[in-house]
């Protein structure tokens, strides 16, 4: 009996295992798609959602999905070239009136036609005054809502032409993050269906539809078939890879299971150099590395330790132990070669130990100086501890707190880091990188000079480009030459690995807006 | 009390289980909330990064219940998981229960295949060492087995995809697309059961050779396959099973971490990156959710063994 007993559980028990086992035959068996673009990402978007993102790796999908109202480049004036939504565009002579002029015939995924209207809502929608002027509730939270803020109105003349009108002359409008991140968003879809659309469903104008995303594993993009015909999309699929950590992302490209990573750091950078299936490259970015100071409290409000700080440091050995080519060799806030960059140089404040010595002396430390250097984990690391051994000479003994990404944020909010060091991108405006240096602010440590505000603020007010540039390169000589306002370590040059499976064109690599090539991924080809 | 409305000894071993079971899971819970919540980091900047506005950070905070104190967050964590709410992810935004939906499917049947696996290949070696036990093949399973059982997870993992899915390219190197690209994890998790299965096997054979029905099996002229398969496997596979059923909750924790190695988009990963980003509610939910799958293991495999071995355990469980 106890035998019979055992034999009937262990037949229950085997086909209870049985039926887990069979799980495994559920899974779908999905063909691998070919001409398919893979795109390893090391993380995720924060909000994927064309009026509330915040971060860099929405835009890499976002831009595949919207096309922009205008083309924006770090330097020079915007155009209207290629995927722009806009034909033409022109700014009235006292640079109070934007107007453009939406080309005709361009259509929305979901075949509704794209028109002036879109735009006007689009702006209404980062400002927050749409549930003022349409059917619908709040719109989320965006974060370039601040740059609305010049803006007077938005007005869609008619179907094809739209008019932004300003508060005050605001020169830079069109260089700015809100520029360069305008996704234009269909009116009538979003009123009909709620803003959650935004996320569900990503209706653009762009070379690619919204297919599949799965939260935390991928996101599936499908060539647009009704695209405009003028442009090439030579690539029919796009999927970007989520990874957790840049390692496993690495591991794919190495196997040739994804064609490029879009975001690298410096240590695999370098790795991937010596794989003969990988091609390395980078192009020019509108950003900087530099170690903050903090100008509220502290040893570094007083110039003359900051100045001691900065002679201290040797910033061509800093580049050359992690950068290299990837990180030009300045202390100013834009790159050489960038418009805004002074024409007669910067001062380099190249290492001279007996100066800074001499200098923290007269500041009150004779014996030398002991603080600390916030970073965050991973690549900045390697850098600051070389900075860490360099100033030790000069009689600075730095201790490095090495925290999470967020926690260095958080304490720097607080304004309890003496020095914080980390990589910006500096937007493609002047006025994005200025404004870190401009009043009360943790992204600039708190550095406030009246007369850098005046000069940045002429700057704003100057429609001619050219003069403009003049400006914020005579701002960054007061902020940096003469203040030391932070240290910048060097200029920001972008990273990008792909396989020797794909062709990258060379014009792709033009760095439009601040995302380099990701905006041309539909003109890259795929080797069978 | 119980034993004047309920008379059999086995459902009242049943009630007392389930009902021990409750305490485990609150303090499963006061765990999962208070672990996320140490060190005070703000998930709001942490997930929405450096260029959301402070009006930003505010919005989502009041949108995820995060400016009330923490007592009153856990008071409606649990009311809303009385109903049968897990929260609302707040890194992804979605409703907990649709992230994980699509991810439960994906780590079990990580789990299956690995079952699969472990159980062909530990049960294939159990006997052949019980078959030539004390000869040198007997040792060489034996071996394997300790080999096995000894290495680290997260090792055998990297070694496997730099050997099968780098140099020789047998395998994908990760990710998930269909049932191929989860055979070389599936064997990475399955490889440490295999190694316990294939010992337990050959003591469990080694033991039923002996009995006396087996003999007289043999003396009757039986063939060698037909005793070995239907009278002594059948008999030796019982404490097996047991076994292998008690090894599921191992199992789980297991596909953790190899779902994190092999990028596989399941509950192991998905609690990773929950928790990187510092979302408490998926976190805490999740972690809850696998505690009861746990929980619930653990109880049917404690009822399985009253089945296999009544002498033992009603009359202890009583007490326990």
């Amino acid at each position: 009996m106890e035998m019979v007993k055992s034999h009937k559980f262990l037949t229950v028990v085997i086909a209870s295992l049985l039926i887990l086992m069979s799980g495994t035959i559920i899974g779908c068996i999905e063909e691998e798609e070919e001409d398919t673009l893979i795109i390893a990402q090391s993380a995720e978007p924060s909000v994927l959602n064309p009026v509330s993102h915040v971060d860099i790796y929405a835009r890499y999908a976002l831009m595949q999905i919207y096309d922009p109202l205008i083309q924006v480049y770090p330097d020079g004036e915007p155009n209207t070239d290629g995927r722009a939504v806009a034909e033409s565009y022109e700014v009235s002579d006292d640079g109070l009136v934007y107007t453009f002029e939406i080309e005709e015939g361009l259509e929305f995924h979901n075949g509704d036609e794209l028109t002036a209207h879109d735009v006007e809502f689009t702006f209404a929608a980062i400002d927050g005054t749409a549930e003022d002027k349409y059917d619908i509730d709040a719109s989320p939270t965006s974060a370039q809502e601040g740059y609305m803020d010049h803006v007077d109105y938005v007005e869609a003349v008619d179907d094809y032409t739209v008019e932004v009108h300003m508060e005050e002359v605001y020169a830079e409008f069109l260089h700015t993050e809100l520029m360069s991140t305008l996704y234009i968003i269909p009116k009538d879809y979003t009123i009909e269906n709620g803003w959650d659309s935004l996320e569900d469903e990503l209706i653009g104008s762009g070379p690619y539809e919204f297919e599949d995303y799965s939260a935390g594993d991928e996101l599936v993009l499908e060539e647009f078939e009704d695209y405009r015909p003028e442009i090439d999309i030579n690539i029919p699929r796009i999927v970007i890879d989520y990874y957790d950590d840049i390692s496993p992302a690495v591991s794919a490209l190495r196997a040739g299971e994804a064609h490029a990573i879009p975001h690298i750091d410096m240590s695999n950078y370098d790795d991937l150099q010596e794989e003969e299936e990988v091609i390395n490259e980078w192009y020019e970015h509108p950003g900087h590395y530099r170690i903050s100071f903090n100008h509220r409290e502290g040893p570094f409000t007083d110039v003359r330790v900051r100045k001691a700080f900065a002679y201290a440091i040797d910033g061509p050995e800093v580049i050359d132990a992690l950068r290299k080519e990837l990180a030009g060799n300045t202390r100013a806030l834009f790159p050489p070669g960038h418009d805004a960059y002074p024409e007669d140089g910067m001062k380099l404040f190249e290492q001279d130990v007996e100066k800074a010595q001499s200098l923290l002396e007269d500041a009150g430390y004779p014996d030398g100086l002991e603080t600390e250097l916030w970073v965050s984990e991973g690549d900045p690391v390697t850098e600051m501890t070389v900075v860490q051994e360099q100033v030790a000479e000069s009689g600075f003994d730095v201790e490095l707190q090495v925290v999470e990404w967020g926690t260095l944020l958080d304490e720097a909010e607080a304004g309890n880091q003496p020095m914080n060091f980390h990589g910006l991108t500096g937007g493609i405006a002047g006025i994005d990188v200025m404004e870190y240096y401009m009043g009360e602010s943790w992204l600039s440590n708190f550095y406030d000079n009246p007369e850098v505000n005046e000069v940045v603020r002429e700057a704003v007010r100057t429609v001619d480009y050219d003069e403009r540039m003049e400006l914020y390169a005579e701002a960054q000589k007061i902020a940096i030459e003469e203040d030391m306002a932070c240290y910048v370590v060097g200029s920001r040059r972008q990273p990008l690995v792909y396989h020797e499976s794909v062709t990258v064109p060379e014009d792709s690599l033009n760095p439009y807006m601040e995302d380099g090539p990701t905006y041309g991924w539909h003109l890259w080809e795929i080797e069978e | 009390m119980l034993e004047k409305y309920i008379k059999s000894k086995r459902k009242r071993f049943i009630i007392k289980r389930t009902i021990r079971t409750i305490p485990v899971l609150l303090i499963a819970t006061l765990i999962a909330f208070s672990l996320m919540r140490v060190g005070g980091v703000d998930p709001a900047r942490r997930i929405l990064g450096m260029e959301a506005s402070e009006e930003m950070i505010r919005e989502f905070n009041v949108e995820h219940g995060l400016h009330h104190p923490p007592h009153i967050q856990y008071i409606n964590w649990m009311t809303n998981l009385f109903r049968g709410d897990l929260g609302t992810s707040l890194r992804w935004g979605d409703p907990i229960a649709e992230l994980i939906a699509p991810r439960i499917p994906i780590t079990f049947q990580l789990m299956g295949l690995a079952l699969f696996i472990s159980i062909g290949l530990g049960i294939s070696v159990g006997v052949i060492g019980a078959l030539h036990s004390n000869t040198w093949i007997d040792y060489l399973t034996s071996i394997q087995a300790l080999f096995w059982r000894s290495a680290p997870s997260f090792w055998v993992g990297t070694i496997f995809l730099l050997i099968f899915a780098f140099e020789l390219g047998w395998f994908p190197i990760g990710g998930y697309r269909n049932i191929y690209y989860l055979i070389l994890p599936a064997t990475v998790l399955g490889i440490r059961l295999q190694a316990i299965i294939a010992r337990l096997t050959r003591s469990s054979m080694l033991s039923v050779l002996n009995k006396e029905y087996i003999k007289s099996a043999q003396t009757k002229g039986l063939k060698k396959r037909v005793v070995i398969i239907k009278h002594a496997l059948r008999n030796a596979l019982i404490p097996v099973v047991t076994v292998i059923a008690m090894r599921l909750p191992f199992l789980f924790g297991g596909a953790m971490i190899t779902e994190q190695i092999f990028n596989i988009p399941g509950m192991g990963r998905f609690i990773y990156q929950a928790t990187i980003s510092r979302d408490f509610v998926a976190v805490q939910s999740t972690i809850l959710l696998i505690t009861l799958i746990a929980v619930i293991a653990n109880l049917g495999a404690d009822i399985a063994y009253t089945y296999i071995d009544p002498r033992i355990e009603l009359g202890s469980a009583e007490e326990v």
